[in-house]
């Protein structure tokens, strides 16, 4: 790890002075006064984020983790069913709420179709409409 | 009128009833037939019964802890489904009931009648237990309208 660190730094400060990101490195190190610690610092960060671009452009850039796919655009032949208890209840909460979408993964579509079909299957008392817990 | 034209269209709807569960095996056929005569006396064509059998619902519907549930699909206009409704409604036995439209533009020719099944529903634990489920499972009916103190004492799951 420290070894590529090293290396990215190497390129970073060889880089820096002459393109255009190296603005903030080199006022930074004029500041502090060549503060090494700190360009190591940026030349991970820079590091990370290069290697982790391809993640970061899907999931806003924070965290990781896999990808989530909606289920219903994964399979082909799956539609939603207001009928079908069994799938309909991975995308409510223990208690009966609708999961949202950045927990569930789903598309827009086939979210906006998930919960008019929650709320259709509560009105015939296939999902709860407030279920307590415990 | 539609019959003008050469192939009348219709559309597909499915319509779920529940029905008490006190209700008898003939009496639930006999709910079926009156839905059916309904069909065929607007001009729809049904294209499969299917009794779903007594199951448990998730929350007591008619101070009841099941239900049986009938679903049927069949060919038809809105006159048709507003009357099915309007009969189901008059039912005493049928406490709920929902209609969706599933596909427009159905030719009825090209859609087969479809024999009635009859599901077995929930396997039947002793009949009596139903209090314990009632107190157990869900709260009750009060929840249907956004039961607000329930709520908000919940905690954030997400």
């Amino acid at each position: 790890m420290s070894n590529g660190m090293d290396s990215k730094q190497g390129a970073g400060a060889s880089r820096g002075p002459g393109g255009g990101g190296g603005y903030g490195g080199g006022s930074r190190g004029g500041d502090r006064g060549g503060d090494r610690g700190g360009d190591r610092d940026r030349g991970g960060d820079r590091g990370d984020r290069g290697g982790m671009g391809g993640d970061d452009d899907k999931r806003g850039g924070r965290g990781f983790g896999r990808k989530k796919v909606c289920r219903f655009c994964a399979e082909k032949n799956a539609s939603v069913d207001f009928k079908d208890q069994a799938t309909l209840k991975y995308f409510v909460t223990e208690r009966g709420k609708i999961i949202p979408r950045r927990i569930s993964g789903n598309c827009a579509k086939h979210q906006r179709e998930v919960a008019v079909a929650i709320k259709r299957a509560r009105g015939i008392a296939l999902l709860p409409y407030n279920a307590v817990v415990g | 009128m539609a019959e003008t034209q050469a192939a009348k269209r219709l559309r597909e709807y499915e319509t779920i009833f529940l029905v008490k569960p006190d209700v008898t095996d003939d009496n639930v056929d006999k709910l079926k037939e009156r839905v059916r005569g309904i069909v065929s006396r607007e001009g729809g064509k049904v294209l499969r019964f299917t009794v779903w059998g007594k199951k448990k619902t998730l929350f007591p519907v008619a101070k009841q802890p099941r239900a049986i549930y009938v679903h049927t699909s069949f060919l038809g206009d809105g006159k048709l489904v507003a009357e099915i409704e309007r009969n189901l409604r008059n039912i005493d036995d049928v406490t709920r009931y929902i209609s969706v439209k599933i596909a427009d533009e159905v030719d009825p020719e090209s859609r087969p009648v479809l024999e009635d099944l009859k599901l077995a529903g929930d396997v039947e634990e002793t009949r009596p237990g139903a209090p314990a489920e009632r107190e157990g499972g869900f709260r009750g009916e009060s929840a249907e309208f956004a039961g607000g103190d329930s709520e908000e004492e919940s905690a954030e799951e997400a």
